[in-house]
């Protein structure tokens, strides 16, 4: 089938005439913008922003991009405390209480930027009950179980999120134990209203590595379930699409929801659940 | 259907009362070919018509042995006393100038100042056999893209964009057969031969009723009918490919029918298949060709009944063998259109013409796919397509002096294979066939009144009621169509119209060019029918005794349901394919609607007469499109949306044998998304520690969709015609040159690294290209 491909090419037979030259568009509004990456939750005992700078990509040296150090960062008019790890900004939920239901501004500066402004209304909560099916064996040493989820509040519209983790305990010979998680890898981790039929959307073939020695304990799933803001769908939906891109697509337009800035500002509110592992 | 032509001609009995009414064809007197659109007036009176379609004409009027003047472009007027007793007649016309007796018919240009209809270009036979092009193909859609109002999509392509709309949006027809894909080669060449054609006919706007189907324009051609006196042809020999048309009375006796014959083929893959087998030992053989072909052929039963029966048959064919000793594998990779149509005109009266159609089409694109491996077979053919088979009833009657009616009726059944599919391998002993169809029926009738209000003032007024089934679903819309014209004088007319138009068929193709792959598929429950609303207004202008046309509309256009593709998805995958399909390639998928704008100003300045002739087409616009699943839901340019659009096209006749033609082009770049700068894209994930995923990478920012633009688009064409007069006929010599100050125009654009930087490269085609023609025009 490859020589399909190949016969493709006979597209460009004429190419034999045609050539290829280095072209300069300029973009002179093009200047380095404020990145923002920012999930507020009353899940979270803080708040946290971090803060990058966007490079320009035509004649750059590619993946250079920068963390700011010296932002003013405010969530509702008050600063955030800048930590030490690179472009991370924080306050404690003591400081800034996040409550479902309530809008929270983010504006940011710093020098040589434009001023950049987001906002984010926290979800709701809309109760969700998650059902695990049995686990069961596959192929090798996997294991793969289901993952139905119900949605109480069919009137209600909403975006949401699914993370997972599995952890295990093992206990070494000297007595030493030591936990260790893995990522979940769900079919599909990012939902609107759409895809629940019937209030119900069912997640199957979640794969998990379970190691049956003696020397694992306290086998768990956890599973975070968020109700998001659009934004925060709308984000990581392009980010999603982005990762499975076709060559020959049209290219994904990142979104944002920072104003004269870049990234995202976005709201959860989350359902934990943890089941135990045979 | 009876009570229909009933009313008509209890219509027609009552309006003859006390008018007398002339009927007959317009012909060319060498060849007897049929003349749509010469004008047939009464001298010193406003009273007049226009042939139609079929070269058919019926005056009515009231005056005592009126003077008739019959007028063609590039024929010797007919000035000639009918007497009031005379109901029918048919004029010939003899060809004016040095012309070729019976070889060169020149079709003309309607009375831009009479007629009701704007946003029309009658595009010559002649202009577009004289208009430079690539490697000397003279191609009949890439003239059209000279026109203002009409831009061309990438580089060299064939595909075109009328008024803000895509090249979906674009009813092609051919002897009233629409045409699926009119392209070869991948878009670079279009399938139609002009020298095969008798009109050529681009409606942008202001659509009269009896046109429908399409959101954006209507080219409507019709092939010559062939010489009714003697055999004749011509034959052609270019760098790509050599043509020939052959015409002629099928039977001499009786001068009452006619053939004609064209066909052409391209000779590339004769070296390509010499070339592969010598660089492979033999083992390998690769080619490419395509080939064209039309043929009509026309027959009188009698004065007022006369059948046509027309074909169009057209393929492009990639092949690739290989053989050894272990593996036989051999890969075809084909698309083509056929089309066929049979027509019985009937003239019931003077007063009532007709014409009924029985209308075929077809495209198809398949790739198979056959290897032998150690005795192991393994086998696939795909093939996507679509079928029509359709009946089209016409009726025209012309009631009185004032009023030229129309009405119709048009059944379609749309048979659609978006995917047929089948595989056999011999080691996994897999034997499958998937196919998946649609089938759909497009109605509509319509009826449209060319009125003439007073002297000065004239409509066109229709309404148009298109009806469309498939499987479950059902639409039914009316379209109302309006065009105005006031003659403030003899040079200058002003003119309005307002058109509604719905398409019911759709074409897939994400890549921008025309590739065969291109899927045309049906609305159904989930995509909707597109539709269109149009208002133009504009004046027409003659200058200097009719040596110069000026044109100058500007129009308003909005569009609902136009299809988009999802960021990220693509239907050109051939893994899907291979893997057998999956849910991915579902096209219902694949596409969002959305909804487009598009306005602008439209300047056409033709001179017509002089050594020096041709025209200058300037186009303003701007198209806007909304989806609400592209680009966040926010307007964006489509890549077609070009600000400023000019052509100019130069004819200069050194000697009666000898012409220097010229064309420029000037486009404002595509409308793309290019990369604009690059930043850290930081994942959500709860379970990590400040609630970031690790694995952070870099992001491209691409602005908003298409928010950047390539280079502007530019070239200059020019060729040089050599005639020379030979006992049998006349001769030829075409030498041409492409793009002869070497612009590098864009075609593609990519990123790529140098000097551990990114840097963007302008991918260019055909820079200075040169041509070279012969060709042979028999008497």
């Amino acid at each position: 089938m490859k020589r399909i491909y190949f016969l493709f090419s006979i597209l460009f037979f004429l190419a034999c005439t045609s050539c290829e030259r280095k072209v300069d568009i300029p973009f002179p509004n093009d200047k380095p913008k404020l990145v923002i990456h920012s999930f507020i939750s009353p899940d979270q005992d803080s708040i946290q922003v971090t803060i990058s700078q966007s490079n320009p990509f035509i004649n750059q040296t590619p993946g250079k991009t920068d963390y700011i150090n010296n932002a003013e960062v405010y969530i509702n008019d008050i600063p955030l405390k800048k930590a030490e790890e690179n472009g991370l900004y924080f306050a404690k939920n003591t400081d800034i209480k996040v409550q479902a239901g309530k809008t929270y501004q983010l504006k940011a500066n710093a020098d040589g930027f434009k001023s950049i402004s987001a906002s984010t209304t926290v979800p709701t909560e809309t109760p969700t009950k998650i059902e695990k099916s049995t686990i069961r064996d596959t192929t090798g040493s996997s294991k793969e179980f289901d993952l139905t989820l119900f949605d109480e509040h069919p009137n209600q519209y909403q975006y949401s999120a699914i993370y997972g983790i599995a952890e295990y305990t093992r206990v070494f010979q000297t007595g030493e134990e030591r936990t260790s998680r893995f990522s979940l890898y769900f079919p599909q981790q990012l939902f609107e209203d759409g895809n629940f039929i019937e209030n119900k959307l069912a997640l199957r073939g979640i794969r998990l590595n379970v190691y049956q020695s003696l020397l694992y304990k306290d086998k768990k799933i956890h599973i975070k379930y968020l109700n998001t803001d659009e934004g925060y769908y709308r984000y990581h939906k392009t980010i999603e699409d982005s990762e499975s891109e076709n060559p020959l697509s049209e290219p994904i337009i990142n979104y944002s929801n920072i104003e004269n800035g870049l990234g995202i500002f976005a709201s959860y509110t989350a359902l934990s659940k943890t089941f135990q592992i045979p | 259907m009876k009570y229909f032509l009933t009313l008509f001609c209890l219509f027609s009995a009552l309006s003859t009362f006390a008018q007398q009414t002339i009927s007959g064809y317009i012909k060319d007197s060498t060849t007897e070919e049929l003349l749509p659109g010469a004008t047939v007036f009464i001298k010193d009176s406003q009273n007049g018509t226009v042939t139609n379609k079929y070269g058919f004409y019926s005056l009515t009027f009231t005056k005592e042995n009126p003077i008739l003047i019959i007028q063609y472009i590039g024929y010797k007027p007919i000035i000639q006393e009918i007497e009031r007793k005379t109901q029918t007649k048919d004029f010939y016309l003899e060809i004016q100038g040095g012309e070729i007796e019976g070889v060169v018919i020149d079709v003309g240009k309607e009375d831009i100042i009479e007629t009701p209809q704007m946003s029309k270009i009658q595009v010559e036979i002649e202009d577009i056999k004289n208009t430079p092009a690539l490697l000397g193909e003279k191609d009949v859609l890439k003239t059209l893209q000279l026109m203002p109002g009409v831009q061309s999509g990438s580089e060299g392509q064939s595909g075109f964009y009328v008024r803000g709309g895509g090249p979906d949006q674009n009813l092609i027809i051919l002897d009233e057969a629409p045409v699926y894909n009119a392209s070869h080669l991948f878009g670079f060449f279009s399938l139609f031969n002009g020298d095969a054609l008798k009109s050529v006919d681009l409606i942008k706007g202001g659509f009269p009723a009896r046109y429908g189907g399409r959101l954006s324009s209507v080219v409507d051609m019709t092939a010559k009918d062939g010489s009714r006196d003697h055999l004749t042809g011509s034959a052609k020999v270019g760098i790509l490919s050599t043509s020939g048309v052959l015409e002629g009375p099928i039977s001499k006796k009786k001068k009452n029918n006619s053939f004609m014959l064209s066909g052409r083929r391209t000779y590339a893959d004769i070296f390509t298949r010499i070339l592969s087998k010598s660089q492979s030992d033999g083992q390998e053989s690769a080619g490419y060709y395509f080939y064209d072909f039309i043929a009509k052929g026309n027959y009188d039963i009698n004065e007022n009944n006369r059948v046509y029966l027309s074909g169009y048959f057209g393929r492009d064919n990639i092949g690739y063998k290989f053989k050894d000793n272990e593996d036989n594998e051999k890969v075809k990779f084909g698309w083509g259109n056929a089309t066929g149509t049979a027509r019985w005109n009937h003239v019931f009266s003077p007063k009532l013409f007709s014409n009924a159609s029985i209308i075929f089409s077809h495209y198809d694109f398949g790739i198979e796919f056959k290897e032998d491996y150690n005795d192991k077979k393994y086998q696939l053919k795909y093939t996507s397509g679509i079928e029509d088979i359709g009946f089209k009833y016409d009726l025209d009657f012309f009631p009185n002096s004032n009023h030229a009616v129309r009405a119709g009726l048009q059944t379609t059944r749309h048979h659609f294979k978006p995917k047929a599919r089948a595989e056999l391998d011999s080691s996994l002993g897999v034997d499958s066939k998937e196919t998946e169809t649609y089938i759909s029926l497009e109605n509509a009738v319509y009826a449209e009144d060319d009125w003439a209000i007073s002297n000065r003032f004239k409509a066109n007024l229709g309404l148009r009621l298109s009806h469309y089934i498939e499987d479950e679903v059902n639409y039914a819309r009316l379209e109302p169509r309006i065009s105005l014209a006031y003659k403030a004088n003899e040079t200058t007319s002003v003119k309005a119209s307002y058109s509604e138009m719905n398409q019911y068929i759709h074409l897939l193709s994400n890549t921008g060019a025309s590739l065969p792959t291109d899927l045309w598929v049906p609305s159904t429950d989930v995509v909707k029918p597109q539709f269109s609303r149009q208002f133009a207004a504009g004046f027409a202008k003659t200058l200097k005794d009719e040596a110069y046309q000026v044109t100058l509309e500007g129009y308003h256009k909005t569009m609902e349901n136009i299809i988009g593709y999802k960021e990220g998805s693509s239907l050109v995958n051939f893994n899907t394919i291979e893997d057998g399909g999956s849910s991915s390639n579902d096209w219902q998928k694949t596409i969002t609607p959305g909804n487009g704008t598009s306005y602008g100003a439209e300047l056409l300045i033709k001179k017509i007469e002089g050594k020096l002739h041709g025209w200058t087409g300037y186009t303003w616009s701007k198209t806007e499109h909304q989806f609400d699943e592209l680009n966040h839901g926010q307007p964006f340019s489509p890549k077609f949306d070009r600000r400023n659009d000019l052509s100019i096209v130069g004819f200069y006749d050194i000697a009666d044998n000898k012409t220097l033609m010229a064309t420029f082009v000037y486009g404002t770049g595509q409308a793309i998304s290019l990369q604009r700068a690059q930043y850290k894209k930081i994942k959500h994930n709860p379970f990590f520690k400040n609630q970031r995923d690790p694995y952070t990478s870099t992001t491209i920012d691409f602005g908003t969709k298409n928010s950047s633009r390539m280079e502007a688009y530019h070239r200059l064409d020019v060729s040089y015609r050599f005639e020379k007069e030979k006992r049998k006929g006349r001769k030829a010599w075409e030498f041409g040159v492409y793009n002869i100050y070497n612009r590098g125009n864009p075609f593609f654009y990519y990123v790529d690294e140098d000097k551990d930087k990114y840097v963007l490269k302008n991918a260019s085609l055909f820079h200075l290209l040169p041509s070279i023609s012969w060709s042979y025009q028999f008497k």
